[in-house]
């Protein structure tokens, strides 16, 4: 049957849940969707419509440009940067699009390296009790510290610049990334595993065939919050190691009393920063649910 | 019982009334004092305080502290109405007024003194040994400053564009900002090839062999004059409203200023404490400061031309902005 033909008589559904399946994709059920999408964006614009005009109205009214730059013109900064039209001299050294690049290539290579190491470790200390009790203890104990803190000794180790910045994100990236994959392999369905080995499934296919697409929506989730810290961490990171990056905009900006490119850099990280999720979170997303077939969190 | 006449009954209602107002005038007046601290460059505050100066005007000095390299937060903090006065870098009170001019309003902070003219050293790696500045110009030297908006930058950029005619950027140096805590570290493992700083780092370089001093603007090397790297503020309309407490304020400083030139030497314990650096050190950098405080329209005008144009040039500062009546206020002082 056609997925998107709608069922026609109760013999057509094999089974509820399959049923339920159909019916998001028929189309009725689609038009819903619609529907319902249509109403969150309207409803969401509403929002932050509403919190704009209370923000631009408060920032003129009670002249508050200086502490707090109406949105208006925080949007003609944003454009004049992007446009590199400045509306003032440009005091942050190279233009906008060098300082996003670098600090997108710090997020993007402490990123990797914190999954290159905490998947793999999350699935081992997840599958084997023996691990987990040497490791554990290890973990928890560095968990608490936050990333923040480990700026100086990055600074110590590695001097300023690039290294410092990307071993600061990855420590921030590394514990939620662990954590989650950790869990997602430790409450993998043990009848799962079983009926695996049933099959004659070895070690690495285990792994390959159940473990990991089991844990995948678990992953995903470390890597949403992972990336989400890497942000914070850049920027913290950037301020006090580093000289270029959105980081070293937003500190130089406040040096300058410009409270209106400081919120510019803000604004900025926010879109890189949901932008970067979506591209790669959502990328391996999609990537790993049309492979494995799994259901995300 | 005795019997209380009319000219009695007036004079016990009128003290009666005038008494607490004689009590409140007795009352010391609180000032709210901004300083960068553990620092060497604030230590005038300290020795006013030891030296009794803030009692003997009739003050109690509220001291909140800021972080060395911190400027901007003081500056906030005094803008925002949370000092009546600040002290510690220079370039942050005219850039802030500058903001407020560009906004279409007056400038609310005013610069009413100064100290350590020429504070600013030019320390650089035992490696590099050139005989003269031009030497190493044109070389691409890595040079750490506290921030990329640091008074001893800003006072570089002065000596280059005015006595040799040259921007920062015709030059090959790459600035970076290094918490001066970390200028030593850097310098010793070859992170950095020099920077530009004051006391104590450039004492602390020096001791520690991880560079020697090649220009110290107070010796001269930056040109003739050297304006002060450290500036005293306050909010102007303290001022206008307290003047009378402002000017008891900057009394009490320059009674502190009397003190430490009567007997250099005899404060070094006081300033080893303020700044948490050892006594030795603090004798050796003695030589290189002059934490008293104090500015003339001379000295004022000079510091706008070295620093205050350099910044206008690099777009830091309004060309609307004008030295005087927009950033310095020098009558509290009592010249």
């Amino acid at each position: 049957m056609d997925a998107l033909t709608p069922p026609t008589s109760p013999n057509d559904v094999d089974e509820p849940s399959a049923a339920g399946e159909r019916e998001k994709l028929s189309v009725y059920g689609l038009a819903r969707r619609r529907r319902e999408r249509r109403r969150k964006i309207v409803r969401g614009s509403i929002g932050v419509l509403a919190v704009l005009v209370i923000w631009q109205v408060m920032a003129v009214a009670y002249n508050l440009q200086q502490i707090l730059p109406p949105p208006l013109a925080v949007g003609r900064t944003i454009i004049n940067t992007l446009t590199l039209n400045y509306d003032h001299r440009w005091l942050y050294g190279p233009n906008i699009y060098q300082h996003l690049l670098s600090s997108f290539l710090r997020a993007i290579s402490g990123f990797s390296i914190a999954a290159v190491f905490a998947i793999p470790l999350g699935l081992i200390v997840g599958r084997s009790r023996t691990v987990r009790e040497y490791i554990d203890p290890i973990i928890r104990s560095l968990y608490p510290i936050p990333g923040i803190a480990w700026i100086p000794l990055a600074i110590l180790w590695f001097g300023l610049g690039n290294t410092a910045v990307i071993f600061v994100v990855f420590i921030a990236e590394f514990f939620p990334l662990y954590f989650n994959t950790e869990a997602g392999a430790r409450n993998i369905n043990p009848i799962l595993v079983d009926a695996a080995r049933c099959f004659g499934a070895k070690r690495l296919t285990l792994v390959r065939r159940v473990i990991l697409p089991a844990s995948i929506p678990y992953i995903i989730t470390g890597m949403r919050i992972g990336l989400g810290g890497a942000w914070r961490m850049i920027v913290a990171g950037e301020m006090l190691a580093s000289q270029s990056g959105i980081g070293s905009v937003l500190m130089e900006s406040r040096y300058q009393f410009r409270a209106t490119d400081l919120m510019m850099a803000m604004v900025l990280i926010s879109i890189v920063g949901y932008a970067t999720e979506r591209l790669i979170v959502g990328t391996l997303e999609r990537k790993t649910t049309e492979k494995w077939e799994v259901k995300l969190l | 019982m005795a019997k209380i006449n009319r000219r009695q009954l007036v004079l016990s209602a009128s003290a009666f009334v005038a008494a607490p107002q004689i009590l409140r005038a007795a009352e010391p007046d609180t000032v709210r004092f901004g300083v960068l601290h553990p620092n060497l460059t604030t230590v005038i505050h300290e020795i006013a305080k030891r030296t009794g100066a803030y009692e003997r005007n009739n003050l109690k000095v509220v001291e909140v502290r800021f972080k060395s390299g911190q400027t901007v937060e003081g500056v906030e903090q005094l803008w925002r109405g949370n000092l009546e006065f600040y002290m510690g870098g220079a370039p942050e009170v005219p850039r802030l007024n500058s903001r407020m001019i560009e906004n279409g309003s007056p400038p609310p902070l005013a610069v009413v003194s100064g100290a350590n003219r020429g504070h600013t050293s030019l320390v650089l790696s035992n490696k590099l040994q050139p005989k003269a500045i031009d030497e190493i110009l044109g070389q691409p030297l890595r040079i750490a400053v506290s921030s990329l908006s640091s008074v001893h930058l800003a006072f570089f950029r002065g000596y280059l564009l005015t006595e040799k005619k040259l921007d920062l950027k015709a030059i090959g140096w790459q600035f970076l900002g290094i918490e001066a805590s970390n200028m030593v570290p850097a310098l010793l493992t070859g992170q950095i090839d020099g920077f530009l700083h004051s006391e104590p780092t450039t004492t602390l370089a020096i001791v520690n062999k991880a560079g020697h001093l090649f220009m110290q603007a107070a010796r001269g090397d930056m040109g003739p004059n050297p304006p002060p790297a450290t500036l005293l503020s306050s909010r102007r309309d303290f001022m206008k409203q307290k003047n009378d407490v402002a000017k008891r304020f900057m009394r009490a400083i320059f009674d502190a200023n009397e003190a430490y030139i009567k007997a250099p030497a005899e404060m070094t314990p006081l300033v080893a404490e303020w700044s948490g650096q050892e006594e030795k050190l603090v004798a050796d950098a003695q030589e290189r400061m002059n934490p008293t405080t104090s500015l003339t329209q001379a000295q004022a005008q000079k510091w706008w031309d070295f620093i205050g144009t350099a910044m206008v040039e690099r777009g830091e500062l309004s060309p609307a902005l004008k030295p005087f009546p927009d950033v310095f206020d020098l009558s509290l002082q009592p010249l």
